[in-house]
């Protein structure tokens, strides 16, 4: 079974939520939140990768979200919104963490007892496909000018020179949360770039 | 073509969910009169504890106010451990743990987090300041996960688990007068091994980044000091805007000098 390549059902239509349905099926039934897990898998390792650009964070950030929704099961009202959005509002917590901490919070794991599977080369190519960079790459040089150096440079050293996070930061001479944080604004940016106005 | 990562996380995870699932149902089994009487106990010796005046825990005050627990740290209490215990007599089993703050949030609590990686929304904050608070209200029995930190002097050489108001008293800029002056006049002002830095607040700049304060002096002496935050006792970032003022806040310096 090929989860990186799933997503939600094509057939979904707008008004029905199904993954708020399955949420709270999950409350009672454990089958229900792998189904919910198969059809947000990829939005939510993509969500990550294409926040850290770091295969490792986004498999680990993804595993801690999952997680942390499982435990907060209970908390979920679909008066509050969609099981979707709700979930990827957990994402938003857990990611502004990880920049504020420079590391990917365990809490959630730890307390329910789910390890994190190791990635193999598989899993990490099979992630790097499913956000394609080569659009930050093309608009680079022009959009590179509109960042202020020191963000522009940490960019480019992830983006283009693909180096990992340490040595960005050995390099700009800052910690590595810190470059961590630059990527993330750059990326942000780029981001707004690519999209049409 | 088989997926390592994404298979084996959800089977992680489905099997989590069958064991939550077990321990709700056996937990259920145990009989929803025992929860009520577990409950009720609960709100008989939480009531008690405001009748007994002899606490131990001087430092944290608990009381029952229409079904709700009141808490609230008093005396600059926190000892991780005594917090933990008052509350858990008052039936609330929450963690608690200390984390280095500056001088003007010790004592205070820094962080309420619950399962959802966010704080229950059962719970109010009392006296929040600057996004640390001194005491909470949650329902009587309230069955859910709560993480909370409380601020712990840090040493000298601790960085801060949450940034500080840099003028409050006993932070690194109290008393020093600096709020409104024009980046020019403050050098002389600043404590022996405080590291200054300067971060320009502009709707032009998006992404503004700390400079040295002759750096800024350099670009723009004329910007005044709107707010500073202390990220350990000697680092400290002041925020400076052409007006001396933050959109929509009002700087704060201490009042005991």
């Amino acid at each position: 079974m090929n989860h990186l390549v799933r997503s939600g059902s094509p057939s979904d239509r707008v008004g029905d939520d199904v993954d708020g349905a399955l949420l709270m099926r999950a409350r009672t039934s454990p089958d229900a939140f792998g189904e919910f897990y198969d059809r947000n898998l990829r939005g939510v390792l993509a969500f990550f990768y294409r926040r850290t650009a770091c295969t490792e964070s986004a498999a680990d950030l993804t595993a801690e979200t999952f997680t942390a929704a499982l435990a907060g099961l209970h908390r979920y009202r679909p008066a509050d919104g969609t099981g979707r959005s709700w979930m990827f509002g957990i994402a938003n917590n857990l990611y502004r963490q990880y920049l504020r901490r420079g590391r990917v919070e365990t809490k959630a794991r730890r307390r329910l007892g789910v390890r994190t599977p190791v990635l193999d080369l598989a899993d990490l190519e099979r992630i790097e496909t499913m956000v394609d960079f080569a659009p930050y790459v093309a608009i680079l040089p022009e959009a590179l000018g509109e960042l202020s150096p020191i963000i522009r440079d940490a960019v480019e050293l992830r983006i283009q020179d693909q180096l990992p996070y340490k040595e960005i930061a050995a390099r700009l001479g800052c910690t590595e949360n810190s470059a961590r944080v630059r990527v993330s604004r750059g990326l942000d940016r780029l981001q707004a770039a690519l999209e049409p106005s | 073509m088989s997926d390592s990562f994404g298979d084996s996380l959800r089977d992680e995870l489905v099997t989590a969910a069958r064991r939550a699932r077990y321990r709700q149902t056996r937990r259920r089994r145990m009989g929803a009169l025992a929860t009520f009487g577990a409950t009720l106990l609960i709100a008989v010796l939480a009531g008690a504890q405001l009748l007994h005046t002899d606490r131990a825990e001087a430092g944290v005050d608990i009381k029952v106010e229409n079904g709700q627990l009141v808490v609230r740290l008093t005396d600059l209490e926190f000892r991780s451990d005594v917090i933990r215990d008052a509350l858990a007599r008052a039936g609330l089993h929450v963690t608690v743990s200390a984390q280095p703050v500056g001088p003007s949030d010790v004592g205070r609590f820094v962080s309420a987090v619950g399962a959802g990686a966010a704080p229950p929304r059962e719970l109010h904050a009392l006296s929040e300041r600057d996004g640390t608070f001194e005491g909470f209200v949650l329902p009587v029995g309230w069955p859910g996960e709560l993480d909370l930190i409380v601020g712990r002097p840090a040493t000298a050489t601790e960085t801060y688990f949450k940034a500080s108001n840099a003028f409050a008293a006993g932070e690194p800029l109290a008393c020093s007068h600096l709020l409104g002056q024009a980046l020019r006049d403050i050098a002389g002002h600043v404590r022996t091994g405080v590291r200054l830095r300067v971060l320009v607040v502009s709707v032009n700049e998006a992404n503004p980044v700390p400079v040295t304060l002759e750096e800024a002096i350099r670009a723009n002496p004329d910007l005044q000091v709107a707010g500073a935050k202390a990220f350990s006792s000697s680092d400290v970032v002041v925020l400076a805007t052409t007006t001396g003022q933050l959109p929509g806040t009002t700087p704060t310096a201490s009042s005991e000098c």
